[in-house]
């Protein structure tokens, strides 16, 4: 049943509300930003089980500090920023090895997606990617990280964050390209 | 920021994914505020006034959504009882528990969600004998759990769920099978409530079933060996259709069924719904090998992909960095295991093959091949 959101209530007075303790906020707190925070914890992981179990993490967290949370950002900044966290907390507990690659040499047009393309095909590629390459390129291009906060966030340096994030870059074009092609055998 | 990832940050601004009803059941029972039981009528509906008196209009129409979604579910139990009734199945128990389900008409949708799933668990169970007249005990039984699977998803509304499928969900029928049966049940719902009966609400379903025309769908046309074939057909409930996948093997019964063909050759799949008879064409190809030694020693030496003279294969392989390492196109294929006039390294490959035959059908495959040196 796709009745998920009947509940249109405002930031605030979901808020008002878990701090009065009302056990029922915390539920609708968790519909309105579910969806949305499930898509973030996709992008940080190889299989859903795993975004899953982000997703649950996260959430645990957020309710348990939501009494920090200072009405400076967006809720949903707040939320966002707590579940990538849990995120980097699980990529740093895999202990892994960064290491420093030339930057890849662009070559060609940088491909446009096919507008038949939807974010679900494009999450599938974009999970297929190395955790390093993934990770990196999440922060960077979707969360808008700059290479110098993503060193210090994942305890590399500048140099590593941007040469991973040149290979994610160049990996993802060539995944994209085949999507097209695959896409064009499709529906010929 | 180049235009490269703006596409990606623009199609992952809005993806909200559907997420499986039971996560927040496992949040709320690790959350020390919430209620230990939240099937509570007791509690939620408690809350839910508190809410009201704080919102006004707005708290008003969550109510009333909220209640729309009980009766809903409650619609939606109803017309599996009857279904269940039809079968002969005991239905003491299903009664008992809707019962309960009236009377509680602030049970959060979650609760609701639970019950019909055992609902429809004990319905596809009662179908198991008659599948297993049909012997194949292995097949069957994977069968009746691929149904299980397919007919919570459609409860859920969760397209992205398909266990053990094709992850794209692109050539799958699967997702419309479930908008099928989601979309039927909130249309009359909707009806139903407007005239403020709920005990007529079988019926309109009923009709609806029998109006629809049967179809069959195949969850491809074509491929190599060993292919997996879903069949599924577009009536709601327990149909119980009979697939005779053309391969020899025992027709099964159910709404969908499986089938993995070995065997290169054309087959044809026909299923009986309500004494109509639909056929479908199926083409299996011959396997794709999954290693090859290309170390001089003259046995495996060559990957090598060969296809009946009317289809035109192109395959492309990568190695695990995503670098284009070989292509070929025509209907005989080979490769030596070079990449640019050097030995490529051993592992593991991944292949992408496309093909087309001659009367313009095109399927494709992706797989991995080993490389041994």
């Amino acid at each position: 049943m796709s009745l998920q959101r009947p509940l249109e209530m405002t930031d605030e007075q979901i808020l008002e509300a878990i701090l009065r303790e009302d056990a029922s906020a915390q539920r609708l707190l968790y519909e309105k930003f579910a969806r949305k925070m499930f898509g973030v914890c996709l992008r940080y992981t190889k299989q859903r089980e795993e975004a899953e179990d982000l997703l649950q993490e996260g959430f645990i967290k957020v309710f348990q500090k939501i009494s920090s949370y200072k009405a400076e950002g967006s809720l949903e900044g707040w939320i966002r920023r707590v579940m990538v966290n849990t995120a980097l907390d699980h990529i740093r507990q895999q202990k892994m090895l960064w290491t420093d690659l030339a930057d890849v040499i662009e070559e060609g047009d940088e491909p446009v997606i096919g507008h038949e393309i939807g974010a679900a095909e494009l999450m599938a590629e974009l999970q297929k990617l190395p955790i390093g390459y993934k990770t990196v390129f999440n922060l960077h291009a979707i969360e808008g990280y700059s290479h110098k906060e993503i060193g210090v966030m994942l305890g590399i340096s500048e140099g590593t964050s941007k040469s991973q994030y040149s290979r994610a870059r160049n990996q993802l074009m060539i995944l994209v390209q085949e999507l097209n092609k695959e896409n064009s055998y499709t529906t010929k | 920021m180049s235009r490269f990832e703006d596409q990606f940050k623009n199609a992952f601004d809005h993806f909200e994914p559907e997420v499986d009803p039971k996560l927040w059941q496992q949040i709320s029972q690790q959350l020390p505020s919430a209620p230990q039981n939240p099937g509570a009528s007791g509690s939620a509906g408690t809350a839910s006034k508190g809410i009201l008196a704080q919102l006004g209009i707005k708290g008003i129409a969550a109510i009333i959504a909220t209640v729309t979604l009980t009766i809903l579910g409650v619609n939606y139990f109803l017309q599996t009882d009857e279904k269940a009734t039809e079968k002969n199945i005991p239905t003491t128990l299903n009664e008992g528990t809707l019962s309960v389900d009236n009377s509680t008409s602030l049970t959060p949708p979650s609760e609701q969600e639970k019950v019909q799933g055992e609902a429809v668990v004990s319905s596809s169970q009662e179908m198991n004998p008659s599948s297993e007249k049909t012997g194949n005990t292995n097949t069957e039984n994977k069968d009746k759990l691929d149904q299980k699977i397919t007919i919570e998803n459609a409860l859920t509304g969760d397209l992205n769920k398909g266990k053990g499928e094709s992850n794209s969900g692109k050539d799958s029928p699967t997702p419309a099978l479930v908008v099928k049966n989601t979309t039927t049940p909130v249309t009359t719902s909707v009806s139903d409530v407007a005239n403020g009966e709920t005990k007529n609400q079988t019926e309109p379903v009923v009709s609806t079933q029998k109006t629809v025309k049967p179809v069959l769908i195949l969850s491809t046309k074509g491929g190599f060996a060993p292919l997996t074939v879903t069949a599924i057909t577009n009536q709601e409930g327990n149909v119980n259709a009979v697939f005779d996948f053309g391969d020899g093997k025992s027709p099964m019964v159910g709404s969908t069924a499986n089938n993995t063909y070995d065997e290169p050759g054309n087959y044809t799949v026909s299923c009986e719904i309500n004494g109509i008879t639909i056929e479908q064409k199926i083409t299996v190809f011959g396997q794709v090998p999954s290693a090859f030694s290309p170390n001089g020693d003259g046995i495996n030496d060559l990957l090598t992909i060969t296809k009946d003279a009317g289809i035109t294969l192109e395959i492309r392989i990568f190695n695990r960095n995503g670098k284009l390492m070989f292509t070929g196109k025509g209907n005989n294929i080979y490769w030596d295991g070079t990449f640019e006039g050097r030995n490529a390294d051993a592992g593991t490959y991944l292949y992408n093959i496309f093909a087309t035959s001659d009367g313009g059908a095109t399927f494709k495959q992706k797989g991995t091949i080993h490389l041994f040196r």
